[in-house]
């Protein structure tokens, strides 16, 4: 998986298709249980892109700026454009894995 | 009819784990199911301190929650007991034995052990949910760095209110306390521990009554619930937003089982010594009861226990 940051997430998520961005740190204890089931669906869904982001690495009003303000948050966007978002419990491996089916 | 195990176990948290290692340990045929991530609420946490045995000898590093539940998910795998992932909506018992209706599949069982656990209280306030993890936030482990320098309000008065208010004094600008009641919940020594804080304040007799933003929280409605004066207020202009951290106790996990085993008045799945429910056969253990202290340490007792006297149950059906 990719990892963002503020100067390349513009440039990645503009690019055509589906893109999957896991926004979390090390120390958010939810995200890191989450990811390794990411890292399974980016195995399974080669047609998406997945990306990380790690919200400790940027300034907050980088984050505030695209509404991401709890842990863990998974965004999919499509041709540049967000589609959809899952956030805190909603964002477990089944309900990203559907959201991915809805988009393909 | 599919195979009968003797065990199902709901929930894999630390009382669903200890059940399932005792009773694989015991050669009966265990499942548990568990519709999220194995650990419930203890995943979240940083640093497990008072689980005996969770320190380690140079007395500084602690086991974190997610370390200690992935040694007991290896231990309950070691002694043989299934883990499958799926979501439960009923049981019923036909002829003493239990069909536990899921999401994806039906499984049948001599005796369920429910291991649900309990999640977050909600305030229930117009604004809340779609604002969750947009500036709402019950978990300040997990969004605490996302306030760093800015406003934050903590509703709750309880000891653990208190402790995340402390907790998120070293990110926020300021913490403001909202308290229901004209005081806080005997904090006992925490009051001390406040005064060295001079970013903490509380509102008392207060109460949030709505949350309101554009994709992220950006203004409450409050009320003095002793005067019933109603005000808004609005973040700072230059910061936009603010976070309100949510810590008034928590829901036991009982909504699919509410019709089938006796609850008390707050929810609880009542038992008797050894975790059997009104059903017989049908055990409950872990934070889902009524109990004094929901720890891991408690968890993992009613676990053992359920465990061991599902078993007996067990060999007296057969015979």
């Amino acid at each position: 998986m990719q990892m963002l940051n503020n100067e390349n997430f513009q440039d990645v998520i503009s690019q055509e298709g589906l893109v999957l961005v896991d926004f979390f740190n090390e120390g958010c204890v939810p995200c890191m249980a989450l990811l390794p089931e990411v890292v399974e669906l980016s195995e399974k869904y080669t047609q998406v892109k997945f990306c990380k982001f790690d919200t400790l690495a940027v300034k907050k009003r980088f984050l505030i700026g695209l509404r991401v303000l709890g842990l863990p948050t998974i965004h999919l966007y499509k041709d540049g454009e967000k589609v959809a978002e899952l956030v805190k419990d909603d964002a477990t491996a089944a309900a990203i894995e559907e959201m991915i089916k809805n988009n393909l | 009819m599919n195979q009968v195990y003797d065990v199902v176990i709901i929930g894999a948290g630390p009382a669903g784990l200890a059940a399932g290692l005792y009773a694989g340990r015991s050669k009966l045929k265990t499942l548990i199911i568990e519709k999220g991530q194995p650990g419930g609420q203890i995943a979240t946490t940083h640093e497990v301190a008072n689980y005996p045995g969770s320190i380690h000898f140079d007395g500084k590093t602690e086991t974190s929650g997610p370390e200690l539940i992935k040694r007991m998910v290896e231990q309950a795998d070691e002694f043989n007991c299934e883990r499958v992932r799926d979501n439960v909506q009923d049981i019923v018992v036909e002829d003493g034995l239990k069909v536990i209706k899921c999401k994806n599949n039906e499984y049948t069982a001599k005796t369920v052990i429910l291991a649900p656990g309990a999640q977050p209280k909600k305030l229930r306030i117009p604004g809340e949910a779609p604002l969750t993890g947009k500036g709402v936030s019950y978990c300040a482990t997990c969004d605490a760095d996302f306030f760093e320098d800015l406003e934050v309000f903590v509703v709750g008065g309880s000891y653990s209110a208190v402790e995340e208010a402390m907790y998120l004094a070293k990110f926020a600008r300021k913490v403001t306390m909202v308290v229901m009641l004209e005081d806080y919940d005997n904090i006992g020594m925490a009051v001390d521990k406040l005064k060295e804080f001079d970013n903490i304040e509380a509102m008392f007799n207060t109460q949030i009554t709505a949350i309101e933003g554009d994709g992220m929280v950006e203004r409450m409605k409050l009320i003095n619930n002793k005067t019933n004066e109603e005000w808004v207020y609005e973040a700072d202009e230059d910061e936009g937003m603010f976070g309100i951290f949510i810590f008034i106790g928590f829901d036991p996990n009982t909504e699919p089982f509410k019709n089938i085993v006796e609850l008390d008045e707050w929810g609880y799945i009542k038992t008797d010594e050894n975790m059997m429910t009104n059903v017989p056969g049908v055990y409950a253990a872990g934070d889902v009861r009524p109990k004094l202290l929901r720890q891991v340490v408690t968890a993992v007792s009613d676990g053992a226990i359920a465990a061991t006297a599902a078993l007996k149950f067990i060999e007296e059906m057969d015979h």
